[in-house]
């Protein structure tokens, strides 16, 4: 047994095995590939893997459906790589429990950092108190956030959605996960509200609210939050 | 909303010389609401009138302009693939360390201008499989442009761009991935064509009934012969220089895209290069 972090790769296409293998393969993790959904689901139950890549589009079983049956009785962290690229499939995989979504064909560093991303949520006992990434710094138990060292003024709702995505910070949230955190299970559908808090947040902490430098946006997704460098 | 989609193409026909021009073609099938392989989705609806002498062999045109097009497009990065990974398998042994990184560096740009294509490609489908509204929705703009500025950073780290909007929230209802195409169209065209390295300017402004995104470049400008048939398909462009067909499909779909949101779409020269403005139009509850 090796101190390696373990991840399990379900995908079909051996391309894009060979990729992923040795990009991963460079930077230390330990790679085991199942070809089909219900190799990979055996897998996943037999290896216990850290984490979880997995394709939509398999010879046997949707991926949906392997995720589904994963979220059953597991929380490994499951990071989706696919070629679609269609915000409702992205929402979907994400409501059923996907952790994120990299659409393929993906740059090297995207997939390091979303996996990071997800590793370091998983593993995390305590979520960290104090979000930091260049000049914004979030205090989670005092609830205060500075920009630059000022302190920045925001409405109850707007400082709850920068603490829930800091919390999840490199990770996305869809629009449906933020408006149940914040606005309860029997929130509106209509996603507007949501977004113009967001917009209105933006105008507090971005320099330049087209051009940000915390928080983006997965249009029709959702949202996404820089990393935090205090991880 | 309130535009008539006949207007929108009055509007650019400057540019596009009704008629030949592909993209004008799809507007007037799509304002006739031509079922077929092109019919592209119109947001609100519109009367039927002027329906155009024949439909069906008008929609079949476009057809066939359109898969020559694409076709040439995709030939030549593929080509390109094909021919630098062959080299590179055949003699593997004779290559110094320097030829091959450029050969792989060939590879590269090409598969990365093979998906600049294909992203155009499935931006066509969904205009088309959007007819029933389901893509537009109201859009928070530097959303929509944020999200476009963070992948063509991610695509061209060198290349830089300013992005100026407005301090409101300006909200349009539009389908936010094809609008998104049109940014990185436009940016990516000035990127290939401005022959600088002078950072490219895009700039919304808010109007009474629409909202105009500015991409302004400060290059060569556009030459006089190319000028006239910027949103033509492949058989005219042929004419024109080399480079231009690199562009051929990105500028095509712009034209489409913004068709279908009834907005308008030019290209110009300012003093100090080269422009192109879209606008879109507000919906209904944004309009005083």
């Amino acid at each position: 047994m090796n101190a390696k972090i373990h991840i399990l790769l379900i995908e079909d296409e051996k391309s894009s095995c060979s990729y992923i293998t040795a990009l991963l393969g460079k930077n230390g993790y330990h790679i085991t590939t199942a070809m089909t959904g219900r190799e990979g689901l055996s897998l996943a139950a037999s290896l216990c893997p850290d984490l979880i890549l997995l394709d939509l589009d398999l010879p046997d079983l949707d991926g949906l459906k392997v995720l589904e049956q994963l979220r059953v009785w597991s929380h490994v962290p499951v990071i989706i790589v696919s070629v679609c690229n269609e915000e409702r499939e992205k929402v979907k995989a994400l409501d059923l429990g996907a952790d994120d979504y990299v659409t393929k064909p993906f740059y090297p560093d995207e997939l390091r950092a979303r996996i990071r991303t997800a590793l370091r949520h998983s593993r995390r006992n305590a979520p960290s108190q104090i979000y930091r990434a260049l000049n914004l710094e979030i205090d989670l138990d005092k609830r205060i956030a500075y920009l630059a060292g000022q302190r920045i003024h925001l409405t109850q709702i707007e400082y709850q959605l920068l603490s829930l995505l800091a919390e999840n910070a490199g990770r996305v949230l869809t629009y449906n996960a933020m408006l149940r955190r914040i606005w309860g299970p029997y929130a509106e559908e209509n996603n507007q509200i949501l977004r113009v808090n967001m917009a209105n947040i933006r105008r507090k902490i971005e320099k330049n609210p087209a051009q940000p430098q915390y928080l983006f946006t997965e249009v029709g997704v959702g949202y996404r939050m820089r990393e935090n460098e205090n991880g | 909303m309130r535009k008539k989609h006949s207007n929108a193409s009055q509007q650019t026909g400057q540019s596009v010389h009704t008629g030949k021009g592909l993209i004008s073609a799809l507007c007037t099938a799509a304002a006739a609401g031509t079922a077929g392989v092109l019919a592209f989705r119109s947001i609100s609806r519109k009367p039927k009138k002027e329906l155009p002498p024949s439909p069906e062999t008008e929609a079949e045109k476009i057809r066939e302009n359109l898969m020559r097009t694409i076709s040439h497009d995709l030939r030549t990065p593929l080509s390109g693939i094909m021919g630098n990974s062959l080299l590179y398998l055949e003699s593997d042994e004779t290559l110094d360390d320097v030829e091959r990184r450029r050969l792989v560096t060939y590879i590269h740009k090409d598969s990365g201008w093979l998906l600049n294509i294909v992203e155009n490609l499935l931006a066509i489908t969904r205009i088309r499989n959007a007819e029933n509204a389901i893509g537009i929705r109201e859009e928070i703009v530097e959303e929509v442009l944020g999200e476009a500025l963070q992948k063509m950073e991610t695509r061209h780290p060198e290349f830089k761009i300013r992005a100026s909007i407005p301090d409101e929230i300006i909200m349009l209802p539009m389908d936010a991935l094809l609008i998104e195409q049109v940014i990185i169209n436009l940016l990516e065209n000035a990127l290939l064509h401005s022959g600088s390295k002078e950072p490219v300017d895009i700039i919304v402004k808010d109007k009474k009934d629409c909202a105009a995104f500015i991409v302004r470049d400060y290059g060569q400008g556009i030459s006089e012969e190319v000028l006239g048939h910027l949103f033509d398909s492949s058989p005219l462009s042929d004419a024109v220089s080399d480079s231009h067909k690199k562009t051929g499909i990105g500028l095509l779909i712009c034209k489409a895209i913004i068709c279908a949101h009834h907005g308008t779409l030019i290209g110009q020269n300012h003093s100090l290069g080269a422009e192109f403005i879209f606008t879109l139009p507000k919906g209904a509850n944004n309009l005083s």
